[in-house]
């Protein structure tokens, strides 16, 4: 047995003494893997939910929604009565930091107080959900799923640029109550929707910036192991989708199967496939939907003067090369000029020299051998279907049309690659036709070169260049790396990156070579050589991006030890004995076929565009009924060209690549693939179908199968989320878990029928699921624990039998003390803000500057999420550190938290704004009524007499205790510091 | 307790410890139930219900321990261990030559940039009774030979200095995992009631992969690395923002008052009376940290004992950091933590050139002050209950990178501990003669935590906390106790 084997087996040992005992005994791995068998132990989970019958319940006026009667039910199994209601402002206080997350203001709470028409309550409801800071509020839950930072964390803490717009497009999502199985599909294949959701009343994409998620996650600027680096990406996304939309630990089957749920290794490895067949891009989301629209615009524009034009063209020549042949007599026997115009024979002169030497031109066949220069050239009997050699490996030809596929980002290179024979039309009137494809090519289009980034959009760190190529970047399909030399035949200028193992944060010693720039020239293609042998054995895709204006055709991409031979433009050779009528005669045909539009081969082609490139030796001056077509063309161009969007910001997205299946890896580990895996959800989903298109990643089609109304989790997962925020304990309580790890739901009926609900009468609304929940009598109920035998038969209250008591999260905190203060400023979304340093806050990578204390006012959702230097009174408060899914926060109480709220300097300059703003607005007052003032502006509550008198006391003493020369406003400070101190500023009850 | 009980302990995941606690409320305190269950209560999920709600309070270790706190001599970077602790002759004789012909195949480096074999420009020698060989690049150290146990033969799975400084402190390569004293906290609380459980004492230098190297990862965040620096404010907060300390005390007053009503009306929920006594303590560390800082007490023998007065401004760095570790650990704090200070920049041991200035400086700067370290500790009866750890994220190649560096070597490199039931003046493992990579009794990282987790009187398969789904430990799925080694 070798050393791994032996301690994975170990590890399974080990990992089983780990585990508490229970009455079954783990299986081993793979032998005694029996899904149906453990699909039995949790058979409920694996169906679909059902529609449940409401119960029926011995107190029948207490419930005033269905919800209701499943709580209560058990509640009256268990002998309990559900504790009483709580009062007004309570329940106001909980419902708005429950859907804003934001203390209700003194105005909020006497509209209220003062509404006592039926409906309320209701009518309080739906003025929060329709605020924007239920967004708000919703986003940052999801962004502790997505594990969200803005940066990379690790040695340098790059940054993850243009991040934020994730978090914005949560804020809108959530405000507009995208349904959720939009919003699940948007963030696993927004990028492939056929039909994006565009943003309100614009042509932004939105759809495509919910895939950014998948790049919120660590990166190593230059890891050794740069396959090993992978696997843990990819374990990453796998991780987190997983255990947010689907609430199971599929990553655990990493290194063996799922210990206890079905779930096997090769389904961890179906689910990889579908990441590492996608890859990393920066998107124009808010150029990239009208821009689609404006090339296709552009595409029928040329197709309809594209046949007119070269029928010009073709027809003004006709005359000039029915004299070729007297110029080319002239141009090779000197005696031969009379009656033919001086200038022109000069041009003709220069190209019968040049064509008789260089071997790409392509009268060259024609001029060699009228030399009697019989000798042979390299591309001389060539054909452009030539085959390659068997050591080389095509990994891309685009001289042929769908021989892969088609993977662009943006329009600049268009819908397909171009054939022989197409026609590029150019920009001047007197000569519109600038090329006519001597070959099949992918080709930049410059029509887009004037592309640009918004001001304010940030570039992506180190070498990748992602913001340089977005919106006109060819991606080659992924393949295997053999030799590790890749070949390209190009013609003119690229940018290129070869995305070994996916890597993107490419900065450091050791990647450096998978960025390079290439020149092929503006002659003939040309073969250039990326070498990439350290990577042998690696998974690769290369993407191909400008180099500023210059042209680019891509013809093909090899792999191979040495640069390949092969072109794709040949040139017969003549066997008249008349060169000069020979060349006249090819050239004749050549026009003809321009004007038809089709080309006998790849020769005839050169010939073609040769012709159109030099119409000074077929006629003198510009050919009016030309002009005036181009003309016409110009303008229809430019009119597209004014309706394009130059300017766009960029966000992180999914770009989708080809097909791969991942193999099972032993122990997780790369050095030893196994067998393959192909790409599927995890096989215990009755709605599982293997994914075998290799055209794309497959994520459309995983989506699919994810929002179908039997997939079990998917709604179950959703629903106990929402109730986990509204209640304080999920139904099932471990909310990233439903597996046998996890733990059982107290209330699996009521999980059903919020689930069934959820999907089949409220269309995945989660606002009605919200609206729903905090409406219940459930939610109404004190959380006082009480005299009543309660505490002692539900003592972890899982039965619900009062609501609980809360501690607000770190960031509510923060916004608490803002809009109690009067500094909240209310401003939804945009960039993030710089986070204010401390001298506690240091490391590699620290910003450059320190923010403003009170973040301007901003939501704590807005300050900058620097992994290596997040906000450190939130993280005080448990906000998660941003590595996986954390559906349930930690509440912990430590000093740490004391500490902040006794000398932390935002809450000194907080009591401060807020005892200025208490004495602006309540001068008159005296000491009582300001008590109570300040008390409603905190707690949302008015003080009892015995906190009345404690504060006046407290006045006092501090009062004296202030300098001589101390104001009015210094002593107040003291008094609300203090009351931002007590617990019932930070709890919720 | 009956049967009912422990079988709802240990089959029902549903019912946590505390929940139980409560249930059996009347008359058990915490303790003497614990002493009921024996030691096998306490683990899993009864020490993660108890973690959250009284986090620091001292919980029984598995079996009787061999120390009590931890000090982790953390040497960020890198140190050459064929310049320190593991002496290789062949390194002189083949000095100069091509490693690739010397040595045969090499691994991938950092930075690929391979030059010729290097011996040591420190000179090597046998120290104390045991006869150990260590350069004199640490000569004071090198005098307390026969309290040190050598572990030679050390590896890692990181060529690369932020997921080998995870790997080293949490047993994973990843952001966001516990950090050993995290671990080591959570399993056994803390001895002092005024102090944070796990403290790092800040000499300048961030380990590369940042605050989070110290942090709790899923265990709650009771238990991260509080980090204090050795120079300035030492803790964020830890001051009394009152210039009149009245004045705190003052509103502390109408807090409690407030926070006791407040208690009252809630029916006394467990969440708002903890609360409480957390502001308690915090008002304590104000006067417990400040008093942990000042040294005027410490004699001047010691101080000069440690290098508090000499001319080289980063040994009186860490010589301060060292005589804290000290008052740290008489304090009962159970996890001290040191970084170096800021010697070189940036650049920390990670001498992938100027080996001799990189080092010579370095080892200048903490020499004296951890050979003090061991004698005060020694002097005080300390040492036996106190577990000293030496050791970088790897050690560095035996070749050369360019002419005068060494490139990271993850595959054999040396680290030490001394005192806390421990052998004094053993070596343990070898490396291969060029001291490239680990032949005899190879050690992995999580050996040496699960070694560590013993000595403080925990089985690191035992200690676990479930997050997500899985139960999680420091050694992960691996680690053997090394047996040899200890006392």
């Amino acid at each position: 047995m070798n050393h791994r084997l032996l301690k994975a087996v170990l590890a399974i040992a080990l990992l089983a003494v780990a585990i508490p005992a229970r009455s079954e005994s783990p299986a081993a791995p793979d032998k005694k893997f029996n899904l149906e068998e453990r699909k039995q132990k949790q058979a409920s989970l694996w169906e679909a939910p059902r529609k449940q019958k409401v119960p029926t319940v011995k107190d029948t006026r207490w419930p005033l929604a269905p919800e209701d009667r499943f709580i209560l039910q058990k509640l009256e199994q268990a002998g309990l009565s559900p504790a009483p209601r709580a009062d007004d402002r309570t329940w106001l206080r909980r419902v708005h930091f429950v859907i804003t997350g934001l203390p209700p203001s003194l105005e909020e709470i006497r509209a209220y107080l003062s509404d006592t028409k039926p409906g309320a309550r209701e009518r309080v409801v739906d003025r929060l959900l329709a605020s924007p800071h239920f967004g708000e509020r919703w986003a940052r839950h999801w962004m502790d799923l997505m594990r969200y930072a803005e940066s990379r964390g690790h040695e340098g803490d790059y940054i993850i640029a243009n991040a934020w717009h994730y978090r914005d497009y949560l804020i809108r999502a959530f405000n507009e109550d995208v349904p959720y199985d939009q919003f699940l599909m948007e963030h696993l294949a927004g990028d492939l929707l056929p039909k994006p959701r565009l943003r309100s009343g614009t042509d932004i994409n939105e759809s495509v910036l919910a895939t950014g998620w998948a790049y919120l996650g660590e990166e190593n600027h230059s890891p050794v192991d740069i396959r090993l680096d992978e696997c843990e990406r990819i374990d990453n996304k796998v991780d987190v989708f997983s255990k947010t939309f689907l609430g199971l630990t599929i990553s655990c089957a990493r290194c063996h199967d799922h210990k206890f749920d079905p779930i096997r290794a090769q389904d961890y490895y179906a689910m990889s496939g579908f990441f590492l067949g996608s890859s990393f891009r920066q998107a124009r989301f808010e150029s990239m939907e009208n821009n689609r629209t404006m090339a296709k615009e552009l595409a029928a524009l040329r197709e309809r003067f594209t046949p007119k034009l070269v029928k010009a063209v073709a027809a003004a020549n006709e005359r000039g090369i029915g004299r070729v042949a007297d110029y080319v007599r002239a141009a090779q026997s000197p005696e031969r000029r009379a009656s033919l115009d001086s200038k022109r024979l000069e041009h003709w002169s220069t190209e019968v020299r040049v064509a008789a030497t260089n071997a790409t031109h392509p009268l060259h066949s024609f001029m060699s051998r009228s030399r009697g220069n019989e000798t042979k050239t390299s591309s001389e009997s060539k054909e452009s279907l030539l085959t390659w050699t068997p050591s080389e490996k095509v990994i891309a030809d685009f001289t042929q049309p769908d021989r892969q596929p088609w993977k662009v980002d943006g329009e600049a290179f268009g819908s397909g690659p171009l054939a022989l024979g197409d026609i590029i039309l150019g920009t001047n009137p007197t000569n519109p036709i600038t090329r006519v494809m001597p070959h099949g090519a992918a080709r930049r289009d410059l029509f887009w070169a004037g592309l640009k980034t918004a001001a304010g959009n940030e570039n992506d760190s180190g070498r990748l260049g992602a913001t340089a190529r977005s919106g006109q970047m060819l991606r080659t399909p992924t393949v295997t790396l053999g030799v590790g030399k890749l070949h390209y035949l190009i013609r003119g200028k690229t940018r290129v990156y070869a995305s070994v193992d996916s890597h993107l944060m490419n900065e450091g010693p050791l990647h450096g070579r998978l960025a390079q720039g290439f020149d092929g020239g503006l002659g003939a293609p040309r073969w250039v050589t990326h070498d990439l042998t350290p990577y042998s054995g690696h998974r690769v895709h290369v993407e191909f991006g400008p180099d500023g204006g210059n042209e680019l055709e891509v013809l093909a991409v090899v792999e191979a030890a040495d640069q390949p031979k092969w072109l794709p433009v040949g040139s017969r050779r003549g066997n008249e004995a008349d060169v000069a009528r020979e060349v006249q005669r090819a050239l004749t045909a050549a026009n003809k076929s321009l004007s038809r539009g089709a080309f006998k081969d790849a020769t005839e082609a050169s010939l073609a565009n040769w012709l159109v490139q030099n119409p000074h030796l077929f006629r003198d001056g510009p050919d009016a009924k030309t002009v005036r077509i181009a003309q016409e063309f110009l303008a229809a161009q430019s009119n597209i060209a004014s309706r394009v969007r130059w300017e766009s910001r960029t966000a992180i997205a999914l770009f989708d690549g080809t097909g791969v299946d991942e193999n099972v890896l032993l122990r997780g580990k790369p050095f030893k693939p196994g067998e393959l895996s192909p790409r599927s959800l995890p096989v215990a989903f009755a709605v599982a179908k293997p994914i075998t298109t290799s055209a794309t990643s497959g994520r459309y089609e995983l989506a699919r199968q994810l929002v179908d109304p039997s997939n079990p989790l998917v709604a179950r997962t959703a629903v106990n989320r929402v109730w986990y925020h509204v209640f304080g304990r999920g139904i099932v309580p471990t909310v990233d878990n439903f597996g046998a790890l996890g733990e059982r739901p107290t209330h699996p009926e009521l999980l059903d029928h919020l689930a069934w609900q959820f999907m089949h009468e409220d269309d995945w609304s989660l606002k009605r699921l919200i609206q729903r929940l905090v409406l219940t009598q459930t939610f109404a109920m004190s959380s006082r624990a009480g005299d009543t035998p309660a505490e002692e038969v539900d003592p972890a209250n899982s039965l619900l039998h009062r609501m609980p008591v809360r501690r607000l999260e770190g960031e509510v905190i923060r916004d608490a003390l803002l809009k109690v203060s009067g500094r909240f400023n209310p401003q939804v979304g945009g960039p993030p803000i710089t986070v204010h340093l401390t001298e506690f806050l240091v490391g590699r990578g620290r910003p450059d500057k320190s923010g403003l204390l009170d973040g301007d006012g901003r939501r704590s959702i807005y300050t900058a999420m620097r992994r290596n230097f997040l906000p450190t009174l939130m993280q005080t408060f448990d906000m998660p550190t941003p590595f996986s899914t954390v559906g349930k926060r930690n509440v912990t109480n430590v000093p740490a938290q004391s500490l902040a709220r006794m000398n932390d300097a935002l809450f000194h300059q907080q009591a401060r704004v807020w005892a200025e703003r208490l004495l602006r607005e309540q001068p008159k007052a005296d000491a009582t009524a300001r008590v109570r003032w300040l008390f409603e502006s905190a707690y949302g509550r008015l003080p009892s007499d015995n906190e009345v008198s404690a504060c006046v006391e407290s006045l006092g003493e501090l009062r004296a205790l202030q300098p001589g020369d101390a104001a009015e406003v210094d002593t107040w400070t003291d008094l609300c510091h203090a009351l931002l101190n007590a617990n019932d500023f930070i709890y919720v009850k | 307790m009956n049967r009912a009980h422990q079988n709802s302990l240990f089959l029902d995941p549903r019912i946590s410890r505390r929940e139980m606690l409560r249930r059996a409320s009347n008359g058990f305190g915490a303790l003497a139930l614990t002493a009921l269950f024996g030691s096998a209560a306490s683990s899993a999920l009864g020490v993660q219900a108890d973690a959250a709600k009284r986090p620091m309070a001292p919980k029984p270790s598995h079996f009787r321990p061999r120390a009590k706190s931890v000090i982790f001599l953390f040497m960020e970077g890198a140190v050459s261990q064929v310049d320190s602790f593991d002496y290789k002759p062949m390194l002189e004789k083949y000095h100069g030559q091509d490693p690739r012909k010397a040595i045969g195949k090499l691994e991938k480096t950092q930075f690929e940039s391979i030059g010729t074999v290097l011996k040591s420009p420190w000179k090597f020698k046998q120290h104390g009774q045991s006869g150990l060989w260590i350069s004199d690049l640490f000569p004071r150290v090198a005098e307390r030979a026969d309290d040190l146990c050598v572990i030679r033969s050390m590896t890692s799975l990181f060529p690369e200095h932020t997921s080998a400084n995870y790997f080293l402190h949490s047993g994973s390569g990843l952001q966001g995992r516990p950090s050993m004293g995290a671990w080591v906290t959570y399993g056994l609380g803390s001895l002092n009631r005024d102090l944070p459980g796990y403290v790092v004492l800040n000499g300048g230098q961030i380990p590369s992969g940042g605050l989070d190297t110290w942090g709790s990862g899923f265990l709650p965040a009771a238990y991260q690395g509080s980090l204090l620096h050795a120079k300035g404010t030492p803790l964020a907060n830890v001051v009394p923002s009152e210039k009149n300390t009245k004045v705190q005390e003052a509103k502390r007053r109408l807090v409690g008052r407030l926070n006791q009503q407040s208690l009252e009306d809630s029916g006394k929920v467990d969440a708002l009376e903890s609360a409480i006594a957390n502001y308690e303590l915090a008002a304590r560390m104000q006067v417990a940290i400040p008093d942990l800082m000042d040294l005027t007490g410490e004699s001047e023998t010691t101080k000069q004992l440690y290098g508090l007065d000499v001319a080289y401004e980063h040994t009186r760095t860490y010589a301060r950091e060292c005589i804290i570790a000290r008052r740290l650990v008489e304090r009962g704090v159970r996890f001290v933590e040191l970084t170096i200070p800021m010697v070189d920049g940036y650049q920390r041991w990670d001498a992938h050139g100027g080996l001799v200035k990189n080092h010579g400086d370095n080892a200048r700067a903490i020499d004296q002050p951890i050979a003090a370290l061991l004698i005060d500790l020694k002097q005080r009866g300390l040492l036996d209950e106190t577990l000293v750890v030496w050791a970088g994220e790897f050690g560095r190649t035996p070749f050369a990178q360019g002419s005068d560096g060494r490139d990271h070597n993850e595959f054999g490199f040396s680290v030490w501990m001394a005192g806390g039931g421990v052998r004094g003046g053993m070596a343990y493992g070898e490396t291969d003669e060029w001291g490239y990579k680990s032949t005899v009794d190879k050690l992995e990282m999580h050996d040496l935590h699960a070694t560590i987790l013993h000595l403080m009187g925990m089985d690191h398969e035992k200690l676990t906390y479930r997050f997500g789904g899985r139960d999680f430990r420091l050694t992960d799925v691996s680690g053997h106790v090394v047996r040899d080694v200890l006392a």
